[in-house]
């Protein structure tokens, strides 16, 4: 009998690089966190803490909130399939004060072992889907680099 | 940052964070040419002088006085001058910015030497040149005291560090963190983690004759069963439950990558091709690499 897939591969944790190209003022009410709360209010920032750790922290809940101006990239969104999977999907972008950016996604969708429904639902995760990610989160670069 | 290295323990140690550390970081970043890199406290009191091309003077002091590491500390005091061109005199105005006396403010009238010219006025140097007579702030000239007569301000910063009386070693290190900046890249994938299942009879014998070229370990971590390295990432096959098996991806930068490869192992670990497999499936993993999956 053949070996084959049971389930599509579905991504659990997607973890991005990239840097501005310049120091960045991540401090509390630094240039970072005013642009941030103007161009996404929707996101949550969690300030550096001194001595600690030198990220400054953006999340959203739900990869699907984020406000994204290009048409192509919402239509997207609107596949039923994708936004099945996305309404799931979590962002965390941690900025650091040399201008490096990682951007952290993970699913909210549980193990085959925890929920097996999950699988059931034929959650559809496709390489258009990743592509999405990866552009909104090009656009939140592209934000923050201020372009 | 300035570490220590104690009789009696290994490695080096550092100072206790406090208000000053940050600053002190900043400083010894900024004249780490200037100063030396290792020294012995112990011999005598060290004192080095750095800023000589900046507009402000840091003076260093290191004294070897405490009598255990818990009691090491930092302080620092900085005071901003400035000085005031008059005819036969020169006015000082000293302002304490960090330190003991914040915000105290002291006015010195330094009198000029006769018959020099000064061309070009050094005021780090100036503050040496002369003697110094305190004034009250009431009597220094302040309507006087103009920008058309300013004629510059310098800083002097003075850090004094008590070691304990066992250090050995002291060592200026460089934060090099801070001349790191990237150039400029968009977000790339650096790192996907995939679940998926898989559902099909993976024989034994064909497990063990991986394990025994080496493909496939046995027994990963995070309880898998089985243990796939691959150039493009990780692969790893949980234990049979109801003819399905998890399988995690991990490490890998897209979907096509790990799809190629889970397609692969799946035809590897179907008993029908087997044999050929276990020859085809390295140099599948390269050319999958290589090519088609960029």
């Amino acid at each position: 009998m053949n070996v084959e897939y049971g389930s599509p591969l579905v991504m659990h944790m997607l973890v991005l690089h990239g840097n501005i190209g310049s120091k960045i003022d991540i401090s509390r009410n630094g240039y970072i966190v005013d642009k941030m709360a103007i161009e996404f209010p929707e996101s949550r920032y969690i300030a550096p803490i001194e001595e600690h750790n030198i990220h400054a922290i953006f999340k959203w809940e739900c990869i699907l909130n984020i406000q994204i101006g290009d048409a192509r990239l919402s239509q997207h969104a609107k596949n039923e399939d994708a936004a099945n999977f996305l309404k799931c999907t979590e962002l965390t972008v941690s900025i650091t004060r040399l201008g490096t950016c990682i951007y952290r996604i993970g699913s909210k969708i549980r193990s085959e072992s925890e929920d097996t429904d999950a699988f059931k639902k034929d959650i559809n995760y496709s390489d258009d889907t990743e592509n999405f990610i990866i552009a909104v989160c090009c656009h939140i670069h592209d934000v923050i680099a201020g372009f | 940052m300035i570490r220590q290295y104690h009789t009696g323990v290994n490695g080096w140690t550092s100072l206790k964070n406090n208000v000053h550390n940050v600053r002190i970081k900043e400083i010894v970043n900024k004249y780490f040419d200037e100063l030396p890199s290792k020294f012995d406290p112990s011999v005598a009191v060290q004192s080095f002088r750095v800023g000589s091309e900046s507009d402000e003077s840091v003076f260093f002091h290191i004294l070897s006085n405490v009598s255990s590491r818990q009691d090491e500390n930092c302080n620092r005091s900085e005071q901003l001058f400035k000085v005031w061109n008059f005819k036969k005199f020169w006015i000082w105005q000293v302002t304490c910015e960090f330190g003991e006396s914040y915000g105290e403010e002291t006015y010195y009238k330094q009198l000029k030497e006769a018959n020099k010219v000064v061309s070009k006025i050094d005021i780090k140097e100036l503050w040496d040149k002369g003697s110094l007579i305190k004034m009250y702030g009431e009597d220094a000239y302040g309507v006087l005291r103009r920008d058309v007569n300013f004629v510059g301000s310098t800083r002097k910063t003075s850090v004094v560090i008590n070691v304990s009386q066992d250090t050995r070693l002291i060592e200026f290190v460089k934060d090099s963190k801070n001349d790191n900046v990237q150039e400029n890249t968009r977000p790339r994938p650096v790192n996907i983690c995939y679940t998926g299942r898989l559902k099909g009879k993976i024989a034994k014998e064909v497990v063990e004759k991986f394990v025994r070229k080496r493909l496939v370990k046995r027994k990963g971590p995070c309880g898998s069963e089985m243990h796939i390295d691959t150039y493009m990432g990780v692969v790893q096959i949980f234990g049979n439950n109801s003819n399905f098996r998890r399988i995690t991806c991990k490490a890998f930068i897209s979907k096509k990558q790990a799809d190629c490869v889970v397609e692969s192992i799946c035809r590897m670990v179907s008993s029908e091709t087997t044999t050929c497999m276990c020859f085809v499936f390295p140099v599948l993993c390269f050319l999958i690499a290589g090519d088609l999956c960029r």
